[in-house]
């Protein structure tokens, strides 16, 4: 081997990459060649001076852009099939106890009740009304006659399928309600309402219930008891059935029900489809007068509450050729925007459903979109800090009296009772000496409302649910909460508030203990914000 | 390059991922993002593009992820996706470059905001000799064609095998052997002055 092959060998020589007759042929000849030898100390000195290059951590934020574009492409993704859509439209600053009420109501009940479809079939409405036969049986221990819809079922062989309702809603009687009592709460709030059409109440639940129909468990179970809103399209809430059920979302965490009958029959009848990567998705448009205030608010929540966010109001655009791209493709309007919820007593807003759908899809184009991922549990606690009016900087004193500050609505009564029921009167605090201000009835009503979130958090904490019925006793908790607190118990142990940074810290060690668990199920919020209707009145407090 | 414990997570990973859960391939993202973008930066010179374009990588993988057979290394597959996204990101450079921003590696000004770029130890000379070696060698290798700087970053810089390399740039290991040692001829070349 001369100079000229050898010197082709020295790099690989150098890395050790030779075979090892091959290396010590060459270390031979480097002993005996001068030339050879400083051209091999010559590639030593550049290979050194390549390794000397600084090491370039990557930028911090790749991390975050990668996930969120992830995230936003399994938002975005299938855009046909449609999913599991609800709209819940409010004002998120300045409107107060009555909007924040009726939003924690309204995103609660929105949770549990998947979609909307229009058309029912006989089977379905039957099974309906046997479930809300069966219902009332429970809640009234008499005979409910139907009206409506539920009429027709009346001359239909149920007797037995209302017995296995009722025995399902008798499994869990605590637990399986609150999801139920949150919607009864809406429904008996529209039905207070003129002009309320209590026939067509019924047919959307008729509705519901059809879409919680291929379910098994305790989904079906909350889902079908739920009461439906109404529709009216002067309402300010909007519920959009995107046409997958989150019924249909399978779940590891949702094992099957005990089998009652009428589930059974329908979940042999109809297709389940499959998709176990499908995420759950709500949708939550927030009105508000600014937007990157509004954003700024929930993302410090979902901060305060360690819920990862991706927002997407930055301009981030992959152009990812072939394949399906993770660019950002634009926020389709989603299904059934259009449609109307119910009319509430207060229920700000008079705009027709056109009108209504074309300023929401305006609103989507036009403004930036925040994404929450959270796990399923954090959900109750998240809707109750979103509904909380906007924190003030200065802290005041618990005032006995919270009940004074509510108006109307009998959620807000529950919240204002809660109040009462928790806190404790210091001497500094005696508010019935001077008249209670409309910015003091805004913190008690915060307070409230934070109160109300630690409350069904430490509830849900620590009450021992079964796994089959999550949403029941996410549901439940709510109940037994609003239930206690009216009962003159505390729903709050006198440490929650001292011990919430601790109860933090012991959701994030379970959410990372179960990081790749199956049983964790994240849950997709959209926020989009849309601008204040000027139709809006300012909630006052009286 | 990588451990077999590294390499069953990042299977591990991978399976999560296409099982809808995009939180475990930011695992992998937070494993690989700083070997990733050093290479590209590397391989681009450019610290914004070799941020987009380790971005546009690791989402490249995310929608390839179904075309991962697992007959490569996991690490190797997506420093393959890596350095042809670098590739194709000079070629768009360069048929547009007015678009793009300077080929040359980050000047000296960049590089003073990255407090890890000097090495601290001796004094004020030696840093600025320092940096100035550094971004000599920088720019030599930016100025290598690119299948010459390919190999010499993958292995100089990354330090994986040649057979990894071979893997990553699809080519036998022997063209691996001969690229890398012109490339470090050329290399040796282009930095006389430095070296002298």
């Amino acid at each position: 081997m001369n100079c000229t092959e050898l010197r082709e060998h020295l790099s690989a020589y150098l890395d050790g990459e030779l075979e090892q007759e091959l290396a010590e042929r060459v270390k031979a000849h480097l002993a005996t060649c001068g030339d050879c030898r400083a051209e091999f100390e010559s590639l030593e000195q550049v290979t050194g001076l390549v390794h000397a290059l600084p090491r370039e951590p990557a930028p911090g934020e790749i991390e975050h852009e990668v996930v969120s574009c992830i995230e936003e492409d399994i938002l975005l993704k299938r855009p046909g099939r449609g999913r599991w859509k609800v709209i819940a439209r409010n004002s998120l600053g300045g409107l107060g106890l009555v909007a924040a009420a009726v939003l924690v109501g309204l995103s609660i009940w929105v949770y549990m009740s998947p979609s909307e479809p229009q058309h029912l079939s006989k089977d379905d409405t039957e099974y309906l009304a046997t479930r809300e036969v069966a219902k009332r049986f429970k809640a009234a221990g008499t005979e409910t006659k139907e009206t409506g819809t539920l009429r027709d079922l009346h001359d239909r062989p149920t007797a037995a399928r209302c017995k296995g309702a009722d025995a399902d809603l008798d499994t869990k009687p605590g637990e399986a309600t609150v999801a139920t009592r949150t919607g009864e709460g809406v429904s008996e709030k529209v039905k207070s309402t003129p002009g309320m059409k209590g026939e067509r109440s019924e047919e959307v639940q008729v509705a519901v219930a059809k879409r919680a129909k291929p379910t098994l468990g305790a989904d079906a179970k909350a889902i079908a008891a739920t009461k439906a809103r109404p529709v009216d399209p002067r309402d300010g809430y909007t519920l959009a059935g995107g046409g997958r059920a989150k019924a249909d979302v399978p779940s590891a965490t949702q094992p099957p029900a005990p089998p009652s009958t009428p589930m059974s029959e329908l979940a042999q009848t109809e297709k389940k489809p499959a998709e176990p990567a499908e995420p759950e998705v709500l949708e939550l448009v927030l009105a508000a007068d600014n937007f990157e205030e509004a954003r700024e608010r929930v993302l410090a929540i979902a901060s305060s509450l360690n819920i990862r966010t991706v927002d997407t109001s930055g301009a981030r655009a992959f152009d990812i050729g072939g394949g399906r791209g993770v660019a950002r493709r634009g926020v389709r309007a989603p299904a059934g925007a259009g449609r109307a919820g119910p009319k509430l007593a207060e229920a700000p807003k008079k705009e027709s459903g056109d009108e209504d759908d074309r300023r929401l899809n305006k609103a989507r184009k036009a403004h930036p979109v925040v994404v929450l991922v959270l796990a399923e549990d954090e959900l109750p606690r998240l809707v109750a800090n979103l509904a909380a009016p906007r924190l003030k900087r200065r802290a005041v004193p618990l005032q006995k009296g919270g009940g004074k500050l509510t108006r109307a609505g009998e959620t807000e009564k529950k919240v204002a009772s809660l109040t009462v029921e928790k806190e404790r009167p210091t001497p500094a605090a005696d508010g019935a000496k001077t008249p209670r201000r409309a910015e003091e009835a805004g913190k008690d009503l915060e307070r409230s409302a934070r109160e109300l979130a630690e409350a069904v958090d430490v509830k849900a904490k620590t009450s021992p649910a079964p796994m089959e019925s999550r949403q029941a006793k996410r549901g439940g908790t709510r109940k037994g909460l609003v239930g206690e607190a009216a009962a003159g118990k505390t729903a709050v142990p006198p440490g929650a508030a001292a011990a919430k940074s601790a109860d933090k810290r012991d959701l994030l060690e379970d959410a990372l203990k179960q990081k790749y668990a199956k049983d964790v199920r994240l849950v997709y919020i959209r926020i989009y914000f849309t601008p204040l209707p000027r139709t809006v009145p300012a909630a006052k407090p009286e | 390059m990588a451990s077999r414990e590294t390499q069953i997570e990042d299977l591990r990973c991978v399976a999560a991922t296409r099982d809808g859960r995009p939180d475990a391939f930011g695992d992998i993202v937070r494993r690989y993002q700083d070997r990733i973008f050093n290479v590209i930066y590397r391989l681009l010179g450019d610290y914004q593009e070799a941020k987009d374009a380790t971005q546009q990588t690791f989402l490249k993988a995310y929608t390839s992820l179904d075309r991962f057979m697992g007959n490569s290394s996991f690490y190797t597959w997506l420093y393959r996706i890596g350095v042809n996204t670098a590739l194709d990101e000079r070629k768009k450079r360069a048929r547009n470059p007015h678009v793009s921003s300077d080929s040359l590696p980050l000047s000296p000004t960049e590089d003073s905001r990255r407090p890890h770029a000097s090495s601290g130890s001796g004094g004020p000379v030696e840093q600025v000799l320092s940096r100035e070696r550094q971004l000599a060698v920088a720019t030599a290798i930016a100025s290598l064609d690119e299948t010459h700087r390919g190999v010499l970053v993958l292995r100089d810089i990354e330090g994986m095998a040649y057979e990894e390399i071979a893997e990553v740039l699809s080519c036998p290991r022997g063209t691996v052997k001969s690229r890398l040692h012109r490339a470090r001829l050329m290399l040796k070349d282009k930095l006389k002055d430095v070296m002298q």
